[in-house]
């Protein structure tokens, strides 16, 4: 709360910089300051419009001079000001502190996320290439279907172009990748691919009914 | 393949345990969420060999028991006689609240109990978004005839060879029938000498005991080389008596004699323990564990969802401990809602922050 009678003492002191006060009543500045918002916060506009106002001033007479040797530590920012001018209340500290806390959770919680994910298909697909069956996902929920995914997309699409033996005959990657994603529109249409393995291109996602093999595709 | 102690009784044996047919026990596990564990036992063949199978939880209480009989193919008349007759099924199934009560069940505290011994170990790891499941299950080593050890008669890679299927071995490209034969002898010589050893061990504490005998430790030690080469060529029979006879007939001693009316329940241990090998050997092994959520992985070479299967002979433990392992994971579902609503906090704590910093 603003003490008038304190406020009116110090009043003086607030449009001073350090060089122009005693050590004493910088002292008294200070302590006035830590407890009066008002105070602090006139003094931190007189203080910054100040420094506008001799930035303007110098950039005009001393073009040439560099800041640091115009910038007397009389014309800078004074000591008698606490770094940051906290008028927050309590309850908007809380939430401050809460969006801090919350962000490095989410952050910590999204890595964590990362790097489950990240082991769990190392080691799905360190079983596939062990095991030659891709395992049924009928009772898997979202993400385990997306891990699944994860798992053998890059295997069932290598073992794809190795199975149509199409890696030699197209070697624009662009091309490649056109046709991917033609087969991939056909999967999610219907259609059945098999992998070299005699696996169903990602017959884990869509259950499909008939089987075409490369040249049909190709007609 | 079934060994017997003597190679004169090896047929009549082979005849006589092939004739009701070996049994098919089938192990499933399953693994719930909360980390209790479902265990269900599936015994299958002739209704009397169900009832002596060497699973110590048979006279448990707390399993619950279901037989089934199955209809042979009478009709068939291609059908072998094992495809006519009627066979049973015993399915025996109990929850447990932990692994380390599975544990007690499935591995009792009692050495001298022979019976097929599972231990298992469950970790169930929380890991935020999903919590995994690692379970393993080792059956242990099941060689009743510890005597000598089977390092002295083999090498891990020839234990390798009779460890696999006669399929696998077939497929081997390195596979040679010759040393295969070789290597089967030898298998045979260290089980026989074992069982040898075992029953020998049981006789010298009743010699030293009783001074009234007319037989020495000492001379039953040099002689000892003699009967196992007669018994092995020469007796019939694998009962204690029988075996006995055979030592009667080598040393020609009446101690002997003495000794098979007086102290014949001194071999009750041997005689089940080679029951227990002789019956157990030759059936089938098949364990399944069913786990929770997603399969991550396994040492098993067949799964169907997250369902991982092995099929096992007695070979496979009786060196050796086996151990299948397997784990998974499974989604929490709360944790996405509760990471989503810190997520969304956070955005809009850092939205305002940025408001009031313009």
């Amino acid at each position: 709360m603003k003490n008038s009678q304190a406020c009116n003492e110090i009043d003086q002191l607030i449009y001073l910089t350090d060089d122009e006060m005693s050590p004493q009543e910088i002292e008294v500045l200070a302590k006035h300051l830590a407890t009066c918002n008002s105070c602090l916060k006139t003094r931190a506009h007189f203080l910054s419009t100040r420094q506008k106002v001799v930035k303007i001033i110098v950039d005009q007479v001393y073009p040439d001079f560099t800041a640091s040797m115009v910038f007397t530590p009389g014309l800078t920012a004074p000591s008698v000001l606490p770094k940051t001018i906290n008028n927050d209340t309590g309850w908007q500290k809380t939430l401050r502190v809460a969006s801090y806390v919350s962000g490095i959770a989410a952050a910590v919680l999204i890595m964590l996320f990362i790097w489950e994910q990240s082991v769990s298909v190392y080691k799905i697909s360190k079983l596939e290439t062990r095991i030659q069956s891709i395992q049924s996902s009928s009772k898997t929920g979202i993400i385990d279907r997306l891990t699944i995914q994860a798992a053998f997309r890059d295997k069932e699409w290598k073992e794809f172009w190795v199975a149509q033996d199409i890696n030699q005959a197209i070697s624009d990657p662009r091309e490649l990748l056109k046709i991917r994603s033609m087969v991939e529109k056909r999967i999610r249409s219907g259609m059945e691919f098999k992998t070299n393995s005699g696996n169903l291109l990602s017959n884990y996602l869509v259950t499909k009914k008939n089987i075409l093999t490369y040249k049909n595709f190709i007609k | 393949m079934k060994k017997s102690f003597f190679k004169t009784s090896l047929i009549l044996a082979i005849l006589f345990l092939m004739m009701p047919g070996c049994l098919n026990i089938w192990f499933t596990t399953d693994i719930h969420p909360d980390g209790s564990i479902g265990k269900t036992i599936v015994i299958e063949g002739d209704s009397a060999e169900i009832v002596d199978v060497h699973l110590a939880l048979m006279k448990e209480p707390g399993w619950k028991k279901e037989w089934t009989k199955i209809e042979g193919d009478k009709n068939n008349p291609n059908g072998s006689t094992e495809d006519n007759k009627d066979k049973f099924k015993l399915t025996l199934s109990r929850e447990f609240k932990s692994v380390q009560e599975l544990n007690k069940s499935m591995n009792p505290a009692d050495t001298n109990v022979f019976t097929i011994r599972t231990n298992s170990t469950l970790h169930r790891k929380f890991r935020w978004f999903f919590t995994r499941f690692v379970y393993e299950e080792t059956i242990l080593n099941a060689n009743p005839f510890k005597k000598l050890n089977y390092h002295d008669f083999l090498s891990e890679e020839e234990v390798r060879l009779i460890c696999m299927t006669d399929e696998a071995r077939e497929a081997d490209p390195k596979y040679d029938s010759v040393i295969y034969k070789q290597t089967d002898k030898r298998y045979e010589e260290y089980l026989f000498r074992s069982m040898y050893e075992d029953f020998y061990e049981r006789l010298l504490p009743i010699l030293n005991e009783d001074k009234s005998l007319t037989l020495t430790v000492q001379e039953l030690d040099n002689k000892k080389e003699t009967i196992y080469h007669f018994l092995i060529d020469s007796t019939k029979g694998d009962s204690p008596e029988a075996i006995l006879d055979g030592f009667g007939k080598v040393l020609q001693n009446p101690a002997i004699e003495v000794i098979k009316s007086k102290y014949i329940n001194r071999f009750d241990g041997f005689s089940r323990k080679l029951a227990f090998y002789l019956e157990s050997s030759d059936d089938s092994y098949k364990f399944n564990i069913r786990m929770p959520g997603l399969l991550l992985s396994t040492n098993s070479n067949k799964i169907e969802g997250s369902a991982t299967n092995w099929e096992v002979t007695f070979d496979d433990f009786f060196f050796r401990d086996y151990t299948m392992t397997a784990e998974s994971r499974m989604v929490n579902t709360w944790a996405f809602i509760l990471a989503g609503l810190i997520l969304l906090a956070a955005m809009a704590g850092l939205y305002s922050v940025a408001r009031r910093k313009r």
